[in-house]
């Protein structure tokens, strides 16, 4: 999948998912809320029966005046009475913060059920019966919410996904279409640029014939072609392109490139100054390296005056390619600096080389940078560690 | 003058006759092959000593067309010319049992410089002159024999038999290997040549250098 792919689908899913679970989230408070306040009814009404019942029992009391008088007390309820001015009579507990004004009423773990009494048994005038709230049922229902919680994120998940990639799979598929035509073109070029370049080789190697200039531009059109159909296949094939990361010797692989451009180097006349430091090494995929000097070098050379300069230096902390080119505006720069974050090679004008280069120097954790002073000079800064 | 053979499977006509014709301006004899039925034709007809394959041809892929070869007991050395770019397909070659590959665009020389490092290791040397004792050398590119920097006449068939038994040192080499390798598919081969061929390199190399196994062939000494 590509990365882009990637992108749009984890977009999609944030926005559709966040949506849903919040949608859901909602319901399922609604749905806890009135089945807790369901519960706590059952649990008061049962403190309303209890209280009806100690009604009557003290109503018995006040009929019989036995000797004893025995305070009706039966667990798990509490209870206590209380004369007409809310004063404590008798009990088998005492509540404090007694709410007056509310016929039920409960605080952190319990019940309360004010009962009027009426006519004033034993001079009372009010009733509270009191109980342990159940948690159990209230226990149950938050598992309960919360599982269904979960099924449904994971359920939603799903549908999303599968929704997601069912939006994608026409892109995916003109994509992986246009990739395949890439590939074959390449292939396709290859053995024609393949053909011009060894037969200009060959001319020089078999026969000392007149016309090298000629052949020189041939040859340089021909590896310029050449290099853009590497760049391509390398945006292409970056995916699942298997990279081989192993020790190499920049030093000696730069000096490499440059020897690979110097006919046209050589074309525009340009004077190259090396300062290559001996035995820079360090592990990279040979191919990102040789992909990231190529393209900076041939934009050091394409955007240069005839007869200008470049500088080469290369030392273990950086590569700095500095020519005396047609410069870059100041504006021009932060668009390329820009875009150089963004890594998005949608606005034209810079070519392609400037996306292997931000992704190379990404994937190895370079630091890219460019200083420039118009129609005077360019500088590009590598620097191999953050 | 005995050239090495190299079958050129490769569909681009005008490709495949640069590289025949800077391979034989380099010493080489070249039989170009179109697509991959003709190469195995050609492989069967000639005795081939390196084949150059390139990937993309009609009939059958050079992946396939190697594996065949290979299949078929086949081990004669193979580079692939490939514009196919990643690693993988690389891997996929040496798997096949390639011994080099080289990606296209290439340039010649560096053909050049490849198909020479195959035709050393195939003798077991880093060096182009195989030094065979009492002043006797042997060339690998041009596989002709020189005594103390003097070429020694040899015939075509004396100077293959000797470089296939440079090939194969310490080794037992039966008629049937023999007469495969040094009569083309269209000769008649005979154990009289081969036994005066034989004699021709004791008495230039020494007689001890070439032992005979009695009814089963040849071994060269080194």
């Amino acid at each position: 999948m590509l990365s882009s792919e990637k992108r749009s689908l984890f977009r999609f899913l944030s926005i559709y998912l966040s949506s849903t679970l919040l949608l859901f989230l909602l319901a399922t408070f609604i749905f806890y809320d009135y089945h807790k306040h369901e519960i706590i009814d059952i649990q008061n009404s049962e403190l309303g029966i209890e209280a009806e019942h100690i009604t009557q029992r003290l109503r018995q009391l006040n009929q019989t005046f036995t000797k004893e008088l025995t305070y009706p007390y039966q667990k798990p309820f509490e209870s206590a009475i209380y004369n007409l001015d809310k004063e404590y009579i008798f009990g088998s507990f005492k509540p404090s913060n007694i709410l007056w004004n509310k016929e039920y009423y409960q605080d952190e773990n319990r019940l309360f059920h004010i009962h009027p009494l009426f006519p004033y048994y034993l001079g009372a005038s009010h009733l509270i019966v009191s109980k342990n709230i159940n948690q159990d049922p209230i226990n149950n229902l938050i598992k309960m919410s919360i599982l269904f919680l979960f099924i449904a994120g994971i359920f939603f998940t799903l549908l999303g996904l599968f929704l997601g990639k069912l939006f994608i799979a026409p892109m995916k598929e003109s994509i992986e279409k246009m990739n395949k035509f890439i590939e074959d073109t390449t292939h396709e070029f290859n053995t024609p640029i393949s053909t011009i370049l060894t037969n200009i080789e060959l001319i020089d190697t078999v026969y000392d014939c007149e016309g090298k200039q000629e052949l020189q531009r041939i040859e340089i059109a021909s590896k310029t072609l050449s290099r853009l159909y590497e760049d391509l296949t390398y945006l292409k094939l970056n995916h699942n392109y298997h990279r081989e990361i192993k020790s190499i010797n920049i030093s000696n692989l730069l000096k490499d490139r440059v020897e690979y451009f110097n006919t046209l180097i050589e074309s525009k006349k340009l004077k190259v100054t090396q300062h290559i430091d001996k035995e820079v090494v360090f592990d990279i995929d040979k191919n990102d390296a040789i992909r990231l000097i190529d393209n900076i070098l041939s934009n050091a050379i394409k955007y240069n005056k005839k007869e200008g300069e470049i500088d080469i230096i290369l030392n273990m902390k950086n590569l700095i390619i500095k020519n005396s080119g047609i410069g870059i505006k100041k504006e021009d720069i932060n668009l390329i600096q820009n875009r150089f974050k963004r890594a998005n090679s949608s606005e034209g004008g810079f070519g392609i080389g400037l996306d292997i280069i931000s992704q190379v120097v990404e994937r190895y954790g370079f630091k890219f940078t460019i200083d420039s002073v118009y129609n005077k000079s360019t500088k590009v800064y590598i620097l191999w560690k953050k | 003058m005995v050239q090495q053979n190299i079958l050129l499977l490769e569909d681009d006509v005008q490709l495949s006759d640069t590289v025949k014709q800077f391979l034989e301006y380099s010493g080489y004899t070249i039989y170009p092959a179109y697509d991959a039925s003709s190469a195995k034709d050609l492989l069967y007809e000639k005795n081939i000593d390196l084949m150059l394959l390139d990937i993309k041809v009609p009939h059958q892929n050079g992946f396939d067309f190697l594996q065949e070869v290979r299949d078929s007991g086949n081990f004669t050395p193979a580079i692939f010319i490939t514009s196919l770019n990643s690693v993988d397909d690389v891997t996929k070659g040496f798997d096949i049992g390639c011994d080099d590959y080289i990606r296209k665009p290439f340039a010649l020389k560096e053909l050049l410089v490849r198909i020479e490092a195959i035709s050393k290791r195939n003798f077991g040397s880093h060096d182009n002159q195989l030094d065979l004792g009492n002043g006797y050398s042997f060339d690998i590119k041009g596989l002709f024999l020189s005594h103390e920097d003097k070429k020694v006449p040899l015939k075509t068939k004396e100077a293959k038999l000797l470089a296939l038994f440079l090939k194969n040192p310490n080794e037992l080499l039966t008629y049937e290997t023999i007469f495969e390798i040094l009569w083309e598919y269209n000769e008649t081969a005979s154990q009289g040549s081969l036994r005066a061929y034989i004699n021709t390199l004791r008495n230039t190399l020494g007689k001890n250098k070439i032992e005979t196994i009695k009814h089963i062939g040849y071994r060269y000494v080194k």
